[in-house]
């Protein structure tokens, strides 16, 4: 079942039950308090099923009533408590900073106080009851959403669109409209749904300690009360099954909550069905392990009998890790009607279609081509972390034996490591010296991060400091010796200097040059030709996920290549004329990939 | 029309943890035109204020002291379409993740055939939402955005710094016959010395302070 499926069933089902508890708990209004005292302390049976109590009065009469009660004092504390989210999240983001002060320390004291402790004082203030207890939980849920409230505008407000909105004429009004309610709305829905639950708890517990409505009311704080003093003699009856209602009825409104949020936010939906996100936000393209990725291994064992023939393994002299009639694709199945359900590089239908390529000891081998023509998927699949949406073909090898996804992922970090293209992978809270060696304080451990400092002429005093303090190329130096710290003999960089400049650009390649020459095998992907040309000993030409040319890093720089498609990406960039490419070779203005 | 810079600074402060600042000067006593029909890049390496001068250009950001001005009047006071549009860096952060593209165009007075058939835009990808299109794809709507007839100013900040040669080729072919046919005034921006001079009639250098 897809999420969207079951996220609609459960909130359909949730909805039903509470129709379900409201109608019959306003019909057995009678039942429920009427005594019998010739049915007096029955068990469960088929005409009482929940049975009767001691006063035979029929239990699950009294426990629809009674979650009724509780169902409507909690959404009209859920809701009171969303408005009031709503209104004090919006001054206190909007309103000057004394107002956003005074509002954080309204904020902070509600919290502060012991959720029940706040409710026992409301509603002893407001003199108690039904009207008490429900003003004390209506006054006291907005804290947390109220917080929410206020960071997500604050967020808004600085971001791009937002001001960009302005400046393309949209009124304030509209901004409002159209930007930020409709990201609060999820936010405020799902707050809401998800305070219901704990409005019905807080609504029974305050019933519960005697704090609500008074013990002539089925409610079912005083059933539950009640029914401690008959539990000695045996009637477990009148315990159990209102307080398992209860419990289920709470865990329905929890997960309706949750599923809300899905059907709520329908591109988060897109995010979900394309598998996970491309991009991870933590170290780039790459991103942190997580075990949502398939094994390149099982797919290409199913594809064994097919491929095995025309995949023959002969990897190069010297590779060390080799991909061989290497096919990746993503099915475009996506939800019917809704989504597409693809995402990022698999938008822009990014593919390989059975691409060779060795990475070899002491060399650099580059990877160019238009975005989306596979390159990155060429890396995601040398690391072994490719989304577990791919359908793979084809073989891995390492040092010539093939390998899997699973054993390339074991070996990141230490054998196989990654050189991200965003800085973000680096952690502003930590010092850089933990960040290199990964919180190893062994003096080895240290000695080895020195070392690998050194190698990119980075002081070692800089263990000592957190990487805000950085220039931009020291910390893409950094990075660098992240990777080398575990002498990493492979290395896979994606576009390790974007928009840096021609110096830093070159500097950072100086590097990488120089772990090739101490021998690692490395693979640079980038769309910078000039990159490719001065520092890499093999340049493979990508186009449409296939390899269209394959060129020794020496020809390039000689001029000695013909292929059409590479001397039309050589001569369009501006360094080298600014060509414009034959209409051939414009895959964008075909309406293809940019 | 004229779009000017007259002696203006400004300087970003930094905040330390413990306590104190620093101050760091981006333009002090800056002087910058640019007038219809203009083809000026700006040019300058990374972490020298060129983003900070497109911001303030198209009225984002207003200077510590000085003026920037179109035709004479404040640009950040500028109400309605602002005549000076910029292209942002990145597109997946200028446009709202929770907008279909057809929504988002229409905040911007919608997207006219021309511009969808010179940028290749499919029909089909207007009910998408941002995360379902890659970034040259959205690359292309944020162009087609800024370039509504209102616009008289363009400022272009390193828009195609992450794509290859051939695209970066077409897409500043497209830029460039739409300058000159409608006489705006344009402003690239690029770390990139050879792109800024194919492109531009003039470059400016932000040199280090």
């Amino acid at each position: 079942m897809t999420r969207t499926k079951r996220a609609e069933l459960l909130v359909s089902a949730t909805l039903a039950a509470i129709v379900i508890v409201l109608v019959f708990g306003t019909l057995s209004g009678e039942e429920a308090v009427v005594t019998d005292f010739g049915a007096k302390n029955l068990a469960p049976s088929v005409e009482h099923i929940f049975g009767n109590d001691w006063l035979g009065r029929d239990m699950l009469s009294r426990t629809l009533k009674g979650l009724s009660l509780s169902v409507v004092t909690g959404m009209a504390a859920s809701v009171v408590s969303a408005l009031m989210a709503l209104i004090i999240g919006v001054l206190g983001a909007s309103g000057g900073k004394r107002t956003d002060a005074a509002l954080g320390m309204l904020t902070d004291a509600c919290m502060g106080l012991p959720h029940i402790l706040l409710m026992l004082l409301i509603s002893l203030t407001l003199g108690g009851g039904t009207y008490g207890a429900a003003a004390a939980v209506a006054l006291t849920h907005w804290p947390g959403l109220s917080r929410v409230v206020r960071g997500e505008i604050l967020q808004l407000k600085e971001s791009s669109y937002i001001k960009i909105a302005s400046k393309l004429g949209s009124s304030p009004m509209n901004i409002f409209r159209k930007h930020y309610l409709v990201h609060l709305l999820p936010q405020l829905v799902t707050g809401t749904v998800l305070a219901f639950p704990h409005a019905v708890i807080h609504e029974s517990s305050l019933t519960f300690l005697g704090f609500g409505p008074g013990s002539g009311e089925p409610a079912i704080g005083v059933i539950l009360s009640e029914s401690m003093q008959y539990l000695m003699t045996g009637t477990w009856w009148l315990a159990l099954f209102p307080g398992v209602s209860l419990a289920a009825l709470t865990m329905l409104l929890f997960a309706a909550g949750n599923s809300a949020r899905v059907l709520l936010l329908p591109q988060e939906e897109a995010l979900a069905a394309g598998g996970n996100k491309r991009i991870p936000s933590g170290t780039g393209r790459f991103g942190p392990a997580k075990s949502s990725r398939t094994e390149l291994n099982r797919q290409s064992q199913i594809d064994d009998s097919t491929s095995s023939g025309n995949a023959e393994l002969k990897t190069a002299s010297g590779a060390v890790l080799s991909v061989r009639n290497l096919t990746v694709s993503f099915p475009k199945e996506g939800e019917a009607g809704t989504s597409p359900g693809f995402v990022n590089g698999e938008a822009s239908g990014e593919t390989l279609k059975g691409v060779d390529a060795d990475l070899r000891r002491g060399k650099i081998t580059a990877v160019i081509g238009a975005s989306g023509s596979g390159k990155s998927l060429l890396g995601e699949a040398m690391t072994g972390w490719i989304s577990e949406t791919a359908q793979v073909s084809g073989k891995i090898c390492l040092d010539g034996e093939e390998t899997t996804a699973a054993r390339l992922r074991a070996l990141s970090g230490k054998r196989i490591s990654v050189i991200p293209q965003r800085l973000s992978g680096l952690d502003p809270l930590k010092k850089i010296g933990k960040q290199i060696t990964r919180g190893d304080g062994s003096q080895k451990a240290l000695e080895r991060a020195k070392a690998a400092l050194a190698k990119v002429n980075l002081d070692e005093k800089l263990m000592e400091r957190y990487p805000f303090e950085l220039s931009g190329g020291m910390a893409r130096r950094l990075l660098i010796a992240m990777a080398i710290f575990d002498g990493a003999e492979i290395i896979i960089a994606d576009e390790p200097s974007p928009g840096i400049g021609k110096e830093e650009t070159d500097r950072i390649l100086t590097y990488f040059r120089a772990l090739a020459d101490d021998g690692a095998a490395m693979l640079l992907i980038t769309h910078e030709l000039s990159a490719a040309e001065k520092y890499a000993d093999e340049i493979l030409v990508m186009r449409s996920g296939k390899i269209t040319d394959r060129i020794s890093g020496d020809d390039f720089r000689a001029g000695r290549f013909d292929n059409p498609y590479t001397r039309a990406l050589y001569d369009a960039a501006p360094e080298n004329g600014f060509k414009m490419p034959e209409p051939e070779f414009a895959d964008f203005a075909r309406g293809e990939i940019l | 029309m004229i779009l000017k810079a007259e002696n203006i600074s400004f300087d970003y402060s930094t905040g330390y943890p413990c306590g104190g600042h620093v101050r760091r000067k981006i333009f002090d006593g800056f002087d910058f035109a640019v007038k219809s029909g203009d083809r000026v890049g700006v040019f300058a390496p990374s972490g020298r204020g060129k983003t900070t001068l497109c911001r303030l250009l198209a009225g984002y950001m207003k200077p510590a002291s000085g003026r920037i001005t179109l035709e004479g009047r404040d640009v950040s006071s500028l109400k309605g379409f602002s005549p000076i549009q910029l292209i942002w860096q990145n597109p997946e952060l200028a446009v709202d993740p929770y907008m279909k593209m057809k929504d988002v165009m229409a905040e911007a007075g919608g997207l006219t055939d021309e511009l969808k058939s010179s940028l290749h835009i499919d029909d089909e990808w207007l009910d998408r939402y941002p995360s379902e299109l890659s970034g040259g794809e959205l690359q292309r709507f944020c162009i087609a955005r800024a370039l509504a007839p209102e616009t008289r100013f363009l400022i272009c900040d390193e828009i195609t710094t992450m794509m290859d040669s051939i695209n970066k080729r077409l897409i500043w072919d497209f830029i460039l016959a739409e300058a000159a046919s409608r006489n705006l005034g344009l402003i690239a921006v690029s770390h990139e010395r050879a792109l800024l001079d194919k492109v531009c009639s003039r470059i400016v250098e932000l040199c280090v302070n």
